[in-house]
């Protein structure tokens, strides 16, 4: 356990270092964006130099850029992300706004996807050389080729448009959801969320029950589940006891990096089903050079990543007895 | 179609053949690969001559707006603007098959420098290229693109830039994989005892028995850079209208999803089949140029 110990806190160091170096990157991008709060603020107006002197100073503008950054960091470590350059809204607010939404629909999503690549895996493994599972590969390589806004839109139009005519109770989504971000089931609204979680769910489902597919049917040819079937076990037992929970281990590493770019995900979805969530905010405010609110919700969405590679590192150790834990075992 | 000389029915003496012939006839004889090739080859074929027999142009406009496909003379339709869409979606082919071709080279030309030198040399600047490409792989490729795109413009260079920043570092990784792997072998190490130079021993020896998999990542290169150009362009911060994007055309038709989809389906299927073909190519490939996988059906 001792050697556990040490690879986890060796890991959460690097982490540390990655989650630093990407946001400092972040940070170099964004503010070497020409976008600054007086055009946003003034448009095409001229105001008096003093009114532009007072809004530089107020965002910290007239330090050099290390004071800034310097800056930043202090703030950040008191739990203080900055102000929008827009509406003065502070970011934390519009963190907080977006996670209620981006939260419910990732939450959603990634368990729609893990039930269903879960359910596909095993029964076309089961099942290999049917008929559902020959479709199963098909979907799962087509799927490839289609980006999720058009897998949206395609939602959109099968479930809103074709069958009840015009009547957009399933596709026009969003009422807005109850405001407690921590409240995953919504009580209200729920309908509007079927839709997207499933388009977030179904984009690498396909690929990751194909891949415990693969990986069942390579456990199943090795000796000790000969043995099992020959100790006389039901195939009930065999099947989830020895051969599963030895085809999970890639299937983990999958499913990890499924949730690290579900963020490219998310932004797609909410942009088409005109959910308010952190995707479409960063979007908008990249498109409009809101820098405080990009940097503030990319902070987050990195740390998440950075988070999730963690935890599937970890769990690769703890699932595999096999791994040796001593720094050459990651990957 | 089986190698076995036993078997074999076509001549008297048992077949022989080189790897590269053999890549060939097992590229060949899997059917979805044939699929991919075919509808590459037909989008390509319309994307070449498109253009040039449709009398319309991307950007000239017609009285008729949201006409259906075959009424007025427009063989797909027009768009709300009265802009001929088979015009457009044939020129879309082309600029996304031009970005993903461009995107790919500056790629894998980047991916096998700094691979390379990460695979061959290791030590401490393999461990700062991987430590860099970990803290690459974090931020959300999405956010990159904004970044770059709003500061310089959504000119033609400035997407092929903002595609390459998100996509080096993938065929940087492979690359690097492959050349450690590589490296390992005996006959690299015979080529060193012998007293093979750095750089015989990186072109001679190394480069030839590291192509195999560059030519799959090309392939996932280009259907990735096609997917993420129209993912630009839909959220706004790739080509913008008028440019006949398929991304772009399928952003705008949007507002007429449920009176006229047929301004959504067509650049949003021929997108589709433009991205999966390729990635049926690439599937085919894989299988093809593994040499585990010689000999059996």
């Amino acid at each position: 356990m001792g050697t556990m110990f040490t690879y986890t806190i060796k890991r959460l160091g690097q982490m540390l270092i990655v989650v630093w170096a990407a946001v400092t990157l972040m940070f170099t991008l964004f503010f070497i964006i020409p976008g600054d709060p007086i055009s946003l603020k003034s448009g095409e107006k001229s105001l008096p130099p003093e009114i532009l002197h007072n809004i530089t100073v107020k965002y910290g503008l007239d330090q050099p850029t290390i004071v800034q950054y310097g800056r930043f960091w202090s703030h950040l470590f008191h739990g203080d992300l900055g102000y929008s350059y827009k509406n003065e809204k502070s970011v934390n607010t519009i963190l907080h706004d977006g996670l209620a939404t981006s939260g419910r629909l990732l939450f959603w999503g990634a368990l729609f996807q893990l039930i269903i690549a879960l359910t596909v895996g095993l029964t076309s493994a089961i099942k290999r050389g049917s008929i559902g599972d020959k479709l199963g590969t098909v979907f799962s390589v087509g799927i490839q080729g289609i980006p999720v806004f058009v897998s949206g839109l395609l939602a959109q139009y099968l479930f809103g448009v074709l069958p009840f005519s015009m009547h957009w109770d399933w596709a026009n989504f969003y009422k807005p959801w109850p405001t407690q971000w921590w409240g995953v089931i919504p009580t209200e609204g729920w309908k509007g969320l079927v839709l997207p979680a499933l388009v977030v769910a179904v984009v690498d489902a396909a690929y990751i029950a194909r891949m415990l597919r693969s990986s069942l049917l390579e456990v199943l040819r090795a000796d000790y589940i000969r043995t099992a079937f020959a100790k006389g076990l039901s195939a009930r037992r065999v099947w989830f006891h020895h051969a599963l929970r030895n085809a999970l281990i890639p299937v983990v590493t999958v499913y990890g990096t499924s949730l690290i770019a579900i963020f490219g995900v998310a932004v797609q979805t909410e942009k088409v089903f005109s959910l308010p969530g952190m995707g479409s905010t960063i979007a908008d405010s990249a498109l409009s050079q809101d820098s405080p609110v990009v940097l503030g919700l990319a902070i987050v969405v990195i740390a998440f990543g950075a988070i999730v590679n963690l935890i599937v590192d970890l769990s690769y150790a703890l699932i595999d007895p096999r791994i040796k834990v001593d720094g050459k075992a990651n990957h | 179609m089986s190698l076995d000389p036993a078997l074999n029915v076509e001549g008297d003496l048992p077949q022989s053949l080189s790897y590269w012939q053999d890549v060939r006839k097992r590229f060949f004889s899997n059917k979805l690969s044939i699929v991919g090739l075919s509808m590459l080859s037909f989008l390509v074929l319309i994307a070449i001559v498109g253009p040039i027999i449709s009398k319309w142009s991307t950007d000239g406009m017609d009285s008729h707006i949201l006409t259906s496909p075959f009424t007025f003379g427009h063989w797909l339709g027009t768009d709300d603007l009265g802009r001929d869409i088979f015009a457009r979606v044939t020129t879309g082919i082309r600029l996304s098959l031009t970005v993903a071709i461009v995107v790919t080279t500056i790629s894998v030309f980047v991916g096998v420098t700094l691979g390379g030198i990460a695979g061959y040399f290791g030590g401490i600047i393999d461990t700062i290229i991987s430590r860099f490409i970990d803290t690459w792989q974090v931020i959300p490729f999405v956010l990159i693109g904004f970044a770059i795109i709003t500061v310089f413009g959504s000119s033609f260079w400035v997407i092929v830039a903002a595609l390459v920043f998100t996509g080096w570092y993938s065929t940087t990784r492979l690359f690097r994989a492959s050349v450690m792997q590589v490296k390992s072998l005996e006959y690299v190490e015979a080529a060193r005892a012998s007293g093979a130079k750095t750089s015989r021993i990186i072109l001679r020896h190394i480069g030839p028995n590291a192509i195999p998999p560059i030519i799959v990542v090309l392939a996932f290169t280009i259907a990735g850079s096609i997917l993420s150009e129209s993912i630009y362009a839909f959220l706004g911060v790739g080509f913008r209208e008028p440019t006949p994007s398929l991304g772009v055309m399928i952003s705008s038709s949007r507002n007429f999803l449920t009176d006229h989809p047929f301004v959504f389906f067509i650049p949003g299927s021929i997108l589709v089949v433009l991205t999966l073909s390729i990635v049926l190519i690439g599937d085919g490939l894989r299988d093809a140029l593994d040499p585990k996988l010689r000999g059996l059906k």
